[in-house]
């Protein structure tokens, strides 16, 4: 019967070319405009690593000064000092922690014959731990060891990018390369992938271009180095001088700081960790406010950050009116076309029809023009999406790009809304009478 | 065997009850061929609409071969229309965009038979009308005599207990006229009941019984053949 | 006008395509009114101008690989070479770029309690930086050379003064902003003199609501990564950018990390609004469209319905006039029921969108826009079916259909 009713909606769909495109066309901007934008939306808010929304969270100490919180309405700082970060790794090592500070610096090969090429590396330095936490995957080698982080060993991990360019994608583990003027081996190169929005930064840098390369923090420190022009930092008060002993004895706050727990009772130990360890700083005269330190899910770290672009979000919801606008467009069509169906209609039932089959018949015609719109419209989404890579250069390309998932979402919307918009006219016209037209031939 | 009591129609629109027919008693026996005549509007329409199931009568009782029919609901009564009755109208009413095997199959798909069972009837069907072969043709293509050809093979192809015609021939010029008459007379005498709406005596004559309809009131008379012989 | 009480009857009886009409110009009608507000909105915003001489300046960041050759009498030697190019007016060592999208930010204050004060953007830089980013000194003084100071990091000394924009002073000295030239302002635990006040200058953020809000400090921040802007003679921008360049490559260990013209720091910044205006118009376009066609396609469809009805009054004596009346009045009708609606649900949307969206409020006669083009939408889509209403045949009256 399928078959059969699949075979009059074609035949049906052809004898109306010009009202059945109207339809098709309407729906498929109608879907196009929306899956655009919630696609951008969608994107570029989803958790990157969902199976460790429980898992995975955010340290944040309240180090600000009495008065008034560091941001209104009561959100305490992103990162942490240098006293709390080093005092929380060698504290805490029994748990699985990693700091992460920006460090920046001009990253060349050391190989004499050919050309010598230099960049600015976008670099991130981090503890072993870091790599599992945010389930990075390797090409080639493997992170460092606990050891390497306590020897401040001058060790990288590259992203397959930088090593595409410096060894054209080779096994390079055991090179070496001269990153920020020191001689740094590579221990390991990370495998290219989507990770949007990137948990371990803050704001608008979720979206920045994957990291060049990583290096142990500890070797940051032992180097002296401190990326003034490009970290992002707060100090609750002045910093005693301008040596690099001052910065890190100061109170200025600029490195952030993620855990992983297995379960909720190391969580709870965790955070009894940190609480027992400010009541101690306390004692020694630091963090004026009362305790607040917090195990930030990745979920409130996105709220935190303002993930969602406000301009995205309202287009988004301007594209779904739009869409409705097009949906009853939509049925408008559906029951001119439909209804100038009656007088066949009135002779199926006659023949024996019910009117289930004949609210059947027309169903499988909305699902025909349903599909047609849904891929012509994702066909259009694809187009509109290259377009606001274009426009929106700022946000990362990744997430405008589709995946199989919100492509058959589009399929879905458009046979869903095709759906909707056709239960009325179809249930109109399974109810046209057996005689009524017969006779007026 | 189509048995009618006490059947009639009436109609209220607003406050005014128009009554299109008054009680009668009719029975139909397998192998009749009944002609149904009568002025316009003396309720032909609403007779041929309740014997082919298309309406319900306001009171009384239909028994089509032992079957009651009468208050069913839609489904039901849309399954024994489908398989008990079988409808040729004035003015064919084939559907332009299916050819003419399609035309034939329309009745056959809401009774979900197999394809093989289908294709013979519908070959069976198109050959009793003289059409074999005809498959692949429209109806735009074909004159209006071999349009209600294909008709009359639509409503055999199911195997009907009765076939309802409604003015077969008013659209046909009389040599098709004469040729769709001997059509529906070759069927009769295969066996299936007749049932026809005409204005033309002449074919009411022919046919073994006469029912006579005016003002809503049902009567019946024998052709003069009979009357004579 | 007589024809209403027939329409409103004809119209009762057959609900469906017109409501459906009036639901489409409803949504039709709020989408239109709410995205041109927003459109006009982020124009103003991408007209207003940073205040620098967009057209002739850039910025090169250059990076030393040798951390202590980023030094005060590297930095002077560099600007003096810069500074005595032809094609160079002025330039200065800064630490960002306005628009740019980083920056550091500064909360200063009139009084000591911090009752009155607010945040600001702070442009480390030297005494070069009036003339560099083409500012005027409407009061007080421009920095001299013993002004600046060159430092390490940001968080140590301040100097003794700074200057700052109009619109600062006019927040912090709402009666007079003159007054604060000279003036004392607090700031962390000291305070620097208000040496001039210049006419303006953004901050980095374009969306911050403290956009004008700028002050200079004469510091000059050194940093492994520096940024030096020029403000090239007029025309002069490209050949200024290649002799620039060389210049500075001309110290080994040095590294160009960019340059960019402030141009296309303004357009990376304001791409994301500019964008949005585009896929708003597009918007506004195709709903639009979409609406007309909806239009004429159930007129088309209930004038067809109603083809013995036309012909039969076209019989009985209505001129084709009058048959084109008819059907403008039926459209007008419905399309005021959908303005009206429209209205309503025009503001409610506004208000999510302020509530939610922090947009500022739809002026009312935004709405007035919204009437005139649904009606002109609407007019113009009808005129065709009508027109063919008009030339149905009154022989179709007496025609069996």
């Amino acid at each position: 019967m399928f078959n059969y009713y699949l075979k009059l909606a074609l035949i049906s769909m052809r004898k109306s070319p010009i009202l059945v495109f109207l339809m098709v066309f309407a729906l498929a901007i109608g879907v196009a405009a929306s899956m655009t934008t919630i696609t951008v939306n969608y994107l570029s808010s989803k958790n990157p690593l969902p199976h460790k929304e429980n898992n995975l969270f955010a340290v944040q100490l309240d180090n600000w000064s009495i008065e008034k919180s560091w941001r209104e309405p009561d959100i305490t700082p992103f990162h942490l000092t240098y006293i709390d970060a080093n005092n929380l790794l060698s504290l805490g090592e029994k748990f699985k922690h990693s700091p992460i500070a920006q460090m920046d610096m001009p990253l060349e090969s050391t190989s004499i014959d050919g050309e010598k090429k230099t960049f600015m590396a976008q670099a991130k330095s981090v503890s072993h731990d870091f790599f599992a936490l945010f389930d990075v995957p390797f090409l080639y080698g493997q992170a460092w060891s606990k050891e390497d982080d306590k020897n401040s060993a001058n060790l990288v991990v590259i992203s397959e990018k930088t090593n595409n360019k410096f060894f054209s994608g080779a096994n390079s583990v055991g090179k070496t390369l001269i990153y920020g003027g020191e001689v740094f081996t590579i221990i390991g190169v990370t495998k290219k992938r989507t990770f949007l929005p990137k948990l371990y930064a803050t704001n608008v840098f979720m979206f920045a271009e994957p990291e060049d390369l990583y290096f142990p923090f500890s070797t940051q420190i032992s180097l002296g180095w401190f990326n003034e022009g490009k970290s992002i930092y707060y100090c609750q008060k002045d910093k005693a001088s301008d040596t690099y002993e001052s910065l890190l004895q100061s109170e200025c706050m600029w490195i952030l700081f993620w855990a992983e727990f297995k379960d909720k009772a190391e969580k709870e130990q965790y955070q009894q960790f940190i609480d027992n360890y400010v009541s101690d700083q306390k004692a020694l005269g630091r963090f004026p406010r009362p305790l607040d330190n917090r195990l930030t899910s990745i979920k409130t770290w996105f709220k935190y950050q303002n993930v969602t672009n406000k301009d995205t979000q309202i287009l988004m919801w301007l594209a779904i009116l739009f869409l409705c606008v097009c949906l009853f467009n939509t049925v408008g069509l559906m029951l001119a076309k439909f209804t100038g169906k009656s007088s066949e209609v009135a002779l199926r039932r006659a023949l024996g029809a019910s009117k289930q089959s004949i609210f059947y018949q027309y169903l499988i015609e909305s699902l025909c023009i349903g599909l047609c719109g849904g891929v012509l419209g994702m066909l259009l989404t694809f187009i509109s999406l290259e377009y606001f890579k274009h426009i929106y250069t700022k946000l990362n390309d990744q997430v405008m790009t589709l995946n199989i998932e919100l492509l058959l979402s589009g399929l879905l919307l458009s046979i869903l809304a095709t759906l909707i918009a056709g239960i009325y006219p179809t249930i109109k016209v399974s109810r046209t009478s057996a005689c009524m037209q017969l006779r007026q031939k | 065997m189509l048995k009618m009591s006490g059947i009639s129609k009436h109609f209220i629109v607003g406050n005014v009850k128009t009554q299109a027919l008054h009680s009668f008693e009719l029975e139909i026996k397998q192998g009749d061929f009944v002609a149904v005549v009568g002025p316009s509007g003396s309720g032909k329409t609403t007779f041929l609409n309740m014997t082919g199931m298309l309406e319900q009568p306001s009171f009384g009782q239909y028994e089509i071969d032992g079957v009651q029919v009468a208050n069913l609901n839609d489904k039901e009564s849309s399954r024994i229309r489908n398989e008990k009755i079988g409808f040729v109208f004035q003015s064919f009413n084939l559907i332009p965009e299916l050819n003419v095997y399609d035309n034939v199959d329309v009745p056959l798909r809401y009774r979900h038979f197999s394809s093989k069972e289908r294709k013979a009837r519908i070959e069976n069907a198109l050959e009793q009308v003289g059409l074999a072969g005809r498959h692949k043709h429209f109806p735009p293509q074909l004159s209006g005599g071999q349009q209600q050809r294909v008709a009359i093979a639509r409503a055999l192809a199911g195997s009907p207990s009765i076939i309802l015609a409604d003015e077969p021939t008013g659209n046909l010029d009389s040599k098709m006229a004469d040729g769709v008459m001997a059509l529906l007379h070759d069927i009769n005498k295969a066996g299936t009941t007749i049932v026809m709406v005409t204005h033309n005596d002449e074919q009411a004559q022919q046919a073994g019984r006469i029912v006579h309809i005016s003002d809503g009131y049902l009567s019946e008379s024998t052709p003069l053949q009979q009357a004579i012989a | 006008m007589r024809d209403i009480p027939l329409i409103l009857k004809v119209l009762k009886k057959q609900m469906t395509g017109p409501f459906l009409l009036i639901l489409q110009i409803v949504i039709t009608f709020t989408v239109i009114v709410n995205a041109t507000y927003i459109i006009s909105d982020k124009t103003k915003l991408l007209d207003i101008p940073t205040g620098a001489d967009q057209e002739n300046s850039f910025y090169v960041s250059i990076y030393a690989q040798d951390k202590d050759m980023q030094n005060e009498n590297q930095i002077k030697s560099d600007m003096a070479q810069i500074r005595s190019l032809n094609t160079v007016t002025s330039a200065a060592p800064i630490n960002t770029i306005p628009l740019i999208g980083m920056g550091k930010y500064q909360d200063l204050y009139t009084d000591e309690k911090e009752e009155t004060g607010d945040y600001t953007a702070k442009y480390y830089t030297d005494n070069a930086v009036v003339d560099t980013l083409d500012m005027e000194i409407l009061i007080g003084e421009d920095f001299t050379e013993q002004d600046v100071l060159y430092v390490k990091s940001d968080s140590i000394k301040w100097p003794d003064s700074i200057i700052i924009t109009k619109a600062f002073a006019e927040f912090l000295y709402k009666d007079d902003w003159r007054q604060a030239v000279s003036k004392l302002l607090y700031v962390g635990d000291t305070r620097v003199r208000v040496k001039g006040i210049v006419d303006k200058m953004q901050s980095p953020w374009y969306f911050w609501r403290n956009v004008e809000f700028s002050i200079f400090v004469p510091s000059v921040l050194i940093t492994e990564e520096m940024k030096y802007l020029v403000r090239a003679k007029k025309g002069q921008k490209d050949i200024a950018i290649s002799q620039v360049e060389a210049l500075l490559l001309k110290t080994p260990g040095r590294m160009i990390n960019k340059i960019e013209t402030l141009g296309e720091v303004r357009d990376n910044a304001l791409s994301t609004e500019q964008g949005t205006v585009s896929i708003l118009k597009s918007l506004i376009i195709t709903l639009s469209l979409i609406t007309a066609f909806g239009i004429i396609g159930q007129a088309s469809y209930s004038i067809n319905a109603r083809k013995k009805q036309i012909g039969t009054r076209r019989a009985l004596g209505a001129s084709k006039l009058q048959i084109i009346q008819y059907f403008l009045t039926e459209n007008i009708l419905v399309s005021t029921i959908g303005i009206l609606l429209g209205m309503i649900s025009c503001i409610a949307l506004n208000l999510v969108l302020v509530d939610n969206f922090s947009l500022p409020r739809l002026p009312f006669y935004y709405l007035g826009f919204g009437v005139l083009s649904i009606y002109i939408i609407s007019l113009l889509s009808v005129l065709y079916p009508a027109y063919k209403a008009a030339n149905i045949s009154p022989a179709i009256a007496t025609r069996e259909m």
